[in-house]
């Protein structure tokens, strides 16, 4: 199969400021095989503007664990997308 | 007693919880909601909590785990409210029983600074005027994350006055103020 039809499905949840502004707080997102998070970030984040400025503050998590916006994701990941927490 | 709760905190259970005589030092913390904010005049009348909880529980294990590292031999039990939290309500709890005070009070300083630093979990301000805005925490350097931006926790403990930018805390305090 060429590698550039080739697409992973990833569930991303995201919270807080960033679930109000996208919409949804869980959604499955289809990206092409190879994604980093990075890419999945710039996927759902692609129709709300008002997003690109929280790209700085906002720290990615792969399957619960912190990962860098240059990791790649894999089919069937949880992708979490963290705003500055606010506990205690 | 780690973790999350959708229930008002029963401080007393928790001290419970961790007592026992080989401690002769018990140190509670509460953290309770206030009705002014920091970032905005309007009076405050309630706070909401959202948590990832997959990722929350772990985290407060991991700090639970490096208090014990630093400053044991001691019993720590950590609770946080989600949902909405009533004016002078505990939003947290922090207690830890210690052979001696001194321990027990830097012990749970830690504990509350790292979970502030650290643990998914995000809060509401609900204003009197029906208004709200989400509020991040100062990142202070007490509370390094032991996240690492390659994907692993890491069990020990963050060097002390540590500044790693990695952490779900994020390098941005004002970030998400307005």
């Amino acid at each position: 199969m060429p590698a550039a039809t080739a697409v992973v499905t990833v569930r991303v949840l995201a919270f807080a400021r960033l679930r109000e502004l996208l919409g949804f707080g869980e959604r499955l997102v289809e990206v092409p095989a190879a994604s980093t998070l990075d890419d999945v970030w710039a996927q759902v984040t692609r129709d709300v503007p008002a997003l690109q400025e929280l790209r700085a503050s906002t720290r990615f998590a792969r399957n619960g664990a912190l990962a860098g916006a240059g990791a790649p994701v894999a089919n069937g990941d949880e992708i979490a997308l963290l705003p500055p927490v606010g506990g205690g | 007693m780690i973790g999350l709760s959708a229930a008002p905190l029963d401080a007393a259970a928790l001290v419970r919880a961790v007592q026992s005589p080989a401690h002769g030092a018990v140190v509670t913390f509460l953290g309770t909601t206030r009705e002014t904010s920091p970032d905005d005049p309007r009076p405050v009348a309630a706070l909401e909590y959202e948590a990832y909880d997959a990722m929350a529980q772990p985290e407060m294990e991991a700090i639970a785990r490096e208090a014990c590292e630093r400053f044991g031999p001691l019993e720590i039990a950590m609770a946080h409210r989600t949902g909405t939290v009533a004016l002078g309500e505990p939003s947290v709890v922090v207690v830890v029983a210690a052979p001696h005070r001194g321990p027990a009070f830097e012990a749970c300083r830690y504990a509350i600074d790292a979970l502030k630093a650290r643990v998914p979990v995000w809060k509401r301000e609900i204003y009197r005027d029906g208004g709200a805005a989400w509020v991040a925490n100062e990142v202070t350097s007490q509370g390094a994350p032991s996240g690492h931006p390659d994907g692993t926790t890491s069990v020990s403990a963050p060097a002390m006055g540590g500044t790693r930018a990695a952490g779900v805390g994020g390098a941005e305090p004002g970030a998400e103020r307005r």
